[in-house]
């Protein structure tokens, strides 16, 4: 789950629902740390597991973020080492957790992406959009996170919208820890390339570029899962 | 274990270096190590194997974390969110969500520290 961005995880749990998902109630999480807690020790894990420990009794944890589903894979691969898993277990207890069995930890985008054909043949309300994409970087990490490259663009087709090509870049939202301006740039880069190649907004599928491009550039911006959301006839408050 | 040949693919690709933001040279060795935007595009570009994610973790390891890390970090150890949000089960029930809990305090004093 995401906090900042409640209208992406409430069309995310729509969608999800109309394929036949059961969605259980988010419980308890921790923050994945991203780079912060990796960048001074390995305490990243116990978060991590923290997660992941949630998960038991459900088939696997839906991610929405590009670099929450890296950091819980990072978990997932470290904790398959005995003697890890018993040292974090220690820790975990003061949580009264344990973490017993491994999750699936699947992005939205990689299930959608995996039925993208079932996706198509529910629209009832195609989109008609240009967009161009941005990808989610932490979703192509080899051996990690190998997300097929046009995932994005086949799932946005699916839902009706045209999509325009623009370069594959980063967005460069994380680069806002070392310099507001180097962000910027690197964000401002990415609008440009869309408008000159003629889309009408940026489709995301992380909550960090939507940060950059949305809310600090102001440019047009859309989850995956509400372009999908609308296209399907479902009522989430889509913003476009 | 794959060792850095020094050819700076993982340089070649990276959006800190393109914007003129990070010294080139090996990414996980360069100065500015904290010049990352994590898209890890580098761990592509490395023709060696080389795992660039945990060597620049290891480096930066050894270096003054930034102020901006460092208020993330307290936040983490404070509420459990890197970024967090003012009521946030008011806004989640808003958007018609349910709620979700953090970590107690304790726990989250036990869960990040080494």
């Amino acid at each position: 789950m995401l906090t900042h961005f409640p209208e992406y995880e409430l069309s995310a749990r729509r969608v999800l629902s109309a394929l036949g998902f059961e969605v259980g109630e988010p419980g308890s999480f921790a923050c994945c740390s991203s780079v912060f807690l990796p960048s001074v020790s390995d305490a990243w894990l116990n978060l991590a597991a923290y997660t992941l420990a949630q998960a038991r009794g459900y088939e696997g944890i839906v991610t929405l973020c590009g670099t929450c589903t890296a950091m819980l894979r990072r978990g997932v691969v470290a904790l398959r080492d005995e003697a890890t898993r018993r040292r974090v277990n220690g820790v975990l207890s003061s949580a009264g957790l344990s973490y017993t069995s491994e999750p699936r930890v699947v992005h939205l985008l990689e299930l959608l992406d995996e039925r993208a054909e079932q996706l198509s043949e529910m629209v009832v309300r195609p989109r008609k959009l240009r967009v161009a994409v941005q990808n989610p970087c932490n979703l192509r990490i080899p051996g990690l996170t190998e997300m097929r490259e046009d995932a994005l663009r086949r799932v946005v087709t699916a839902a009706g919208a045209e999509v325009v090509e623009i370069e594959d870049e980063c967005c460069g939202s994380a680069l806002v820890l070392e310099s507001q301006e180097l962000a910027e740039a690197a964000g401002r880069r990415r609008l440009e390339q869309a408008e000159a190649a003629g889309a009408e907004g940026v489709v995301v599928a992380c909550g960090n570029c939507a940060y950059l491009l949305e809310r600090q550039l102001g440019g047009r911006v859309l989850f995956f899962s509400q372009l999908v959301a609308e296209a399907l006839g479902l009522e989430v408050g889509v913003h476009a | 274990m794959p060792e850095c040949t020094g050819c700076c693919r993982c340089s070649g690709v990276c959006i800190a270096v393109r914007l003129g933001g990070a010294d080139p040279g090996p990414v996980h060795l360069r100065q500015r190590i904290f010049a990352c935007a994590g898209c890890w595009r580098c761990l592509r570009a490395c023709p060696e194997g080389v795992d660039v994610y945990s060597e620049s973790m290891r480096t930066r390891r050894e270096r003054e974390l930034p102020e901006s890390y460092r208020r993330a970090l307290e936040n983490i150890r404070a509420t459990g969110i890197a970024l967090p949000v003012r009521e946030l089960n008011a806004l989640r029930e808003m958007h018609g969500l349910p709620p979700v809990r953090l970590p107690a305090k304790a726990v989250l004093r036990v869960l990040t520290s080494e």
